[in-house]
């Protein structure tokens, strides 16, 4: 079952929001508030359970939707987060990249079949907002698994490498410790290597290399490891 | 026994109107509790023992002894104001003492009565209690005790210090050199020039350190007022610049007049402040124009700011230099972080919570990054000769500065706890 919490200062919307809601699913729980108070305080500071927040930027009170989406990531990156909106689009990009916000709508243009979307998508993608995360001693590391490409051993530097879109992450961890820190989606492709099965689009165990979707190519494919990959 | 309940009521009496000048003087909130009725009972059976007894010894002192756990339990704010009101509290009683002992001996000069007896010590007291609210009750009394507080805070303890050192040494110093010819007394001398040499020097250094912080807040103060100068002539150049544009805009053709969309979307978009510039906290506001003004237009920066009073009220001087420090490593990182990513976000957000004045910045990223050694000296995603910043900003706890990556987003939080009381 699915929680949706609604902020939106309008009862109108509301209702409006939670009838969308149940044309797409009935398997849910839906709470619903005005603005910020020690209800809502409470409902996000419990992450025990995945939600998705579906948050009016403009509302009455000093708070906005912005300022909640605040207060839920400093606890919560696994949610889904969506702004009901009519801010323009360089806004829009600003605020999706920090608070990862799984999509702004405008509130009067084809809101109805935009929010019905991008709930099904949400409910495809099965809050796929895992992390994967490490203290180091003046940092914390907090990736989604989903960002994740792959994991090899620098066998320079005697450390892991975290392979992100943008990033590498070198932490002081085996590949057999890591292991136990991720899940079934990542595969042990090669002796100092660990690959997201997800993200990977082509394998060639003849040449012993993965194509990436992100188009990159990793010489890093064993043919020992053959049997694991393709049984996954 | 009888004598002692005798004692116990004067006592009694005398408690109830500290703690009543007390409550008043400071402006306490406190509901009685059961704390404070235990503290109360046990120090007036304490004050009554010793007037019992007759401990001349402990007597003189004996306001010192009891009252600090009686004040404490009524309100506590912070140190200062505590002694501050122990002192002046203790220094009224004395006064008023003095005062109601004058009336009582005019009184029994006039009437002839025993001054001794149990009559008229409960007379005292009841002079005393009487004055004590009254003081408490009077306006002017509350204005001139808070007025001198101001007054003392605003006492610069450390020259105070050596003053009371020095006049300590002479004083010292003349009593031993007039016995000089005593061994024992000549190896004291020696013991004393030794301390005295190490006392000053300790001392002239923290004055020296003292008077540099000045000169650089004074330093600051300045680069504030011209970097707020600089921004008003920005605005009135962008302000000229876009009536400019939107008058060409108006008698161009379609192609131009896109591009001027384009232009001014691109200039009203990079730049987004939740507040003026000036409405931020005095100081802060110069550091970060100076900071992020040579990037407006490259990258995207969003500031909001929810703190609207002057930060120097709320954090001594030498927590606000390490926060400023602090704030400048974190702000040059993130922007030349930043500026090698697609995305290009630069985000600010100043906010007070449980007493700590915060700054978040979260900047977008990407970069080959060795999580164990980030923060370590010399280690620096730019290559070698660099990454003294973040190990000098780590290594000072004054504030407190922590570092997390959530996806493709560093974030830095720099937490200042407020060390000063705003009254």
């Amino acid at each position: 079952m699915v929680k949706f919490v609604i902020v939106d200062d309008e009862e109108k919307e509301i209702a409006r929001v939670k009838s969308l809601i149940k044309e797409v699913t009935n398997d849910c729980e839906i709470v619903s508030f005005s603005k910020i108070n020690s209800e809502l305080k409470a409902e996000i500071q419990n992450i025990d359970e995945h939600k998705i927040y579906i948050l009016d930027i403009q509302l009455a009170n000093k708070v906005s939707g912005i300022s909640i989406a605040k207060l839920i990531r400093e606890v919560d990156w696994e949610s889904e987060i969506i702004f009901i909106t009519n801010h323009d689009k360089m806004f829009e990009s600003t605020h999706r990249s920090v608070y990862e916000v799984f999509d702004f709508i405008e509130k009067f243009h084809d809101f109805d079949r935009r929010f019905k979307k991008a709930i099904k998508e949400i409910l495809k993608r099965n809050f796929d907002n895992r992390m994967f995360k490490y203290n180091a001693t003046n940092i914390e590391l907090n990736l989604y698994y989903r960002a994740i490409l792959y994991i090899y051993r620098d066998t320079e530097e005697r450390k892991l490498v975290i392979v992100t879109n943008n990033n590498k992450y070198k932490i002081g961890m085996n590949i057999k410790d890591i292991m136990s820190y991720l899940d079934d989606r990542f595969i042990q492709c090669h002796r100092s290597c660990i690959v997201n099965k997800n993200r990977v689009e082509e394998r060639n165990y003849k040449d012993g290399y993965f194509v990436l979707d992100t188009g990159e190519k990793v010489y890093m494919l064993s043919k020992m490891n053959r049997k694991m990959m393709e049984n996954d | 026994m009888t004598e002692f309940l005798l004692w116990t009521i004067p006592c009694f009496i005398s408690t109830l109107g500290f703690a009543y000048l007390y409550y008043n003087l400071v402006g306490a909130d406190t509901k009685i509790n059961i704390c404070i009725i235990i503290v109360f009972v046990l120090g007036v059976l304490f004050l009554s023992t010793i007037k019992y007894f007759d401990l001349t010894f402990i007597s003189p002192i004996s306001y010192f002894l009891y009252f600090p756990f009686l004040f404490y339990v009524i309100k506590f704010s912070s140190l200062a104001k505590y002694l501050f009101y122990l002192v002046i509290i203790w220094i009224y009683a004395v006064f008023l003492d003095l005062i109601s002992m004058i009336v009582v001996v005019f009184l029994q000069y006039i009437l002839d009565f025993d001054i001794y007896g149990y009559a008229s010590r409960l007379i005292l007291s009841g002079v005393v209690f009487v004055l004590y609210i009254l003081m408490a009750k009077n306006k002017k009394v509350k204005d001139f005790t808070y007025n001198l507080y101001k007054k003392v805070q605003k006492i610069n303890y450390f020259d105070f210090a050596l003053i009371s050192f020095a006049i300590f040494v002479l004083l010292v110093g003349l009593a031993i050199f007039f016995n000089l010819n005593k061994l024992d007394m000549s190896v004291l001398l020696m013991i004393l020039i030794l301390l005295i040499g190490f006392s000053f020097t300790l001392l002239i250094r923290v004055r020296i350190n003292l008077v540099e912080n000045n000169i650089f807040l004074k330093l600051l103060k300045e680069n504030n007022e011209f970097y707020l100068k600089i921004e008003d002539e920005n605005r009135i150049f962008k302000h000229n610049l876009m009536a400019k544009l939107l008058s060409i805009k108006s008698v161009s053709g379609d192609k131009a007049r896109k591009l001027i969309d384009d232009f001014l979307k691109s200039f009203n978009n990079n730049m987004d402040f939740s507040v003026h510039i000036k409405d931020m906290p005095y100081g802060l506001n110069g550091i970060i124009y100076e900071k992020i003004y040579p990037y407006i237009g490259k990258i995207h920066i969003k500031i909001d700011n929810k703190i609207d009073f002057d930060i120097f009220k709320k954090l001594k001087p030498r927590r606000y230099n390490v926060f400023v420090e602090k704030m400048i490593i974190a702000l040059d990182n993130a922007v030349e972080s930043c500026m090698t990513t697609t995305d290009k976000i630069l985000i600010i957000n100043l906010y007070f919570e449980d007493n700590n004045i915060i700054m978040d910045i979260k900047n977008t990223f990407s970069a080959d990054l060795n999580v164990e050694d980030l923060g370590k000296i010399n280690y620096s995603t730019k290559g070698k000769r660099h990454g003294l910043g973040l190990f000098s900003a780590l290594r000072d706890n004054e504030v407190n500065m922590s570092m997390k990556i959530v996806n493709s987003l560093f974030i830095t939080k720099i937490v200042a706890k407020q060390n000063m009381e705003e009254e």
